[in-house]
């Protein structure tokens, strides 16, 4: 059976987005990459810093990735809607994960902002894949204002916890027609095989690659464990109970009928 | 004369283009983009646009983020 995962046109070979913040080195990311399988990856925009020698970052990606930047530093739709022109006009190409924050504690994305930049942003031709609190609502709304997938947070930004926002996650895999990625908070690849199993599109995950004492090996895990969470959650778990059902027969061996010792 | 560059005030010959400004911070091939007084200006016009004292310049490059 084919299980084919298609955004903006795009046929995506894996269901792991991989961010590329807080990584020590550059040269790690094209390892972690190739590791992860990762065919889609984030990058951030800022200003030159003319004081230090800066390595240009994108020498480090492999070919025929899809660039996703985000607009990370954005504290309204005006903003967001700026970078991601600027983005565009620097070459990363059509798409884009719109980050707006500003709430400077938990980094909360603005779902009502959020909406606004969609509007504009899949108007000029632009894949947007907002960054988003997960609630059904503003969920719909970004889809109707012209979102390519929604990816509502599992955790706060770089909190490796984990799931916490999984009822509600839950619910938007069960509503929303667009694909749902999990993106922030995941913290291990356990975390993220239960995304997939939930029936998640893809899960991004940036921090716990990059803060792994082997960012390489933990990017192999998340690919694994992403992969695995989608089978399962193709294959149909069996439903849960609450008492015990044998796995192997209680007759027909020392006894036969009842299961009282003689 | 004179123009701001990401905010730091610089000194450029008269007539200079973003392309020469660029040159002379090894930028010229780097995918950059350019913001001249808040508006992007494109890579095809980065030869022949003329700057004027003044002027501002945004210069952003790609770095890894999530």
């Amino acid at each position: 059976m084919e299980d084919r995962l298609i955004i903006g046109g795009r046929e995506l070979d894996s269901r792991l987005f991989i961010g590329t913040g807080k990584f020590s080195d550059y040269h790690l990311i094209p390892r972690v990459i190739k590791a992860s399988g990762a065919r889609v990856v984030t990058v951030a925009l800022r200003r030159i810093d003319f004081d230090t020698p800066e390595e240009n970052m994108l020498e480090y990606l492999p070919e025929g990735i899809t660039l996703m930047p985000n607009t990370s530093g954005a504290r309204n739709a005006a903003e967001a809607v700026r970078i991601a022109r600027i983005a565009r006009e620097a070459g990363c190409g059509n798409w884009v994960k719109i980050e707006i924050i500003s709430d400077q504690k938990y980094l909360m994305p603005d779902n009502f902002e959020t909406i606004k930049a969609i509007e504009v942003l899949a108007g000029e031709g632009f894949t947007v894949l907002p960054y988003m609190s997960p609630d059904l609502m503003a969920a719909r709304r970004m889809v109707e204002a012209g979102a390519a997938a929604v990816m509502p947070l599992g955790a706060p930004i770089g909190s490796n916890r984990g799931l916490k926002t999984r009822e509600l996650i839950q619910i938007l895999i069960s509503e929303i027609d667009k694909p749902v990625i999990v993106d922030a908070g995941i913290g291990r690849p356990s975390e993220a095989a239960e995304a997939m199993e939930m029936g998640a599109a893809a899960v991004l995950v940036n921090t716990a690659v990059a803060t792994a004492d082997d960012p390489v090996l933990m990017a192999e895990a998340f690919g694994q464990a992403v992969e695995a969470g989608r089978k399962a959650y193709r294959a149909g778990p069996g439903a849960a109970s609450q008492f015990a059902s044998a796995s192997s027969p209680l007759t027909g061996f020392l006894r036969e009928e009842e299961g009282s010792l003689q | 004369m004179q123009i701001k560059v990401n905010d730091r005030a610089v000194e450029v010959p008269e007539s200079c283009t973003l392309e020469q400004v660029l040159l002379s911070g090894k930028l010229a091939k780097k995918p950059v983009a350019i913001i001249l007084n808040q508006a992007v200006v494109h890579r095809e016009q980065w030869g022949n646009h003329k700057l004027s004292p003044g002027d501002s310049l945004e210069i952003i490059r790609i770095i890894g983020g999530g």
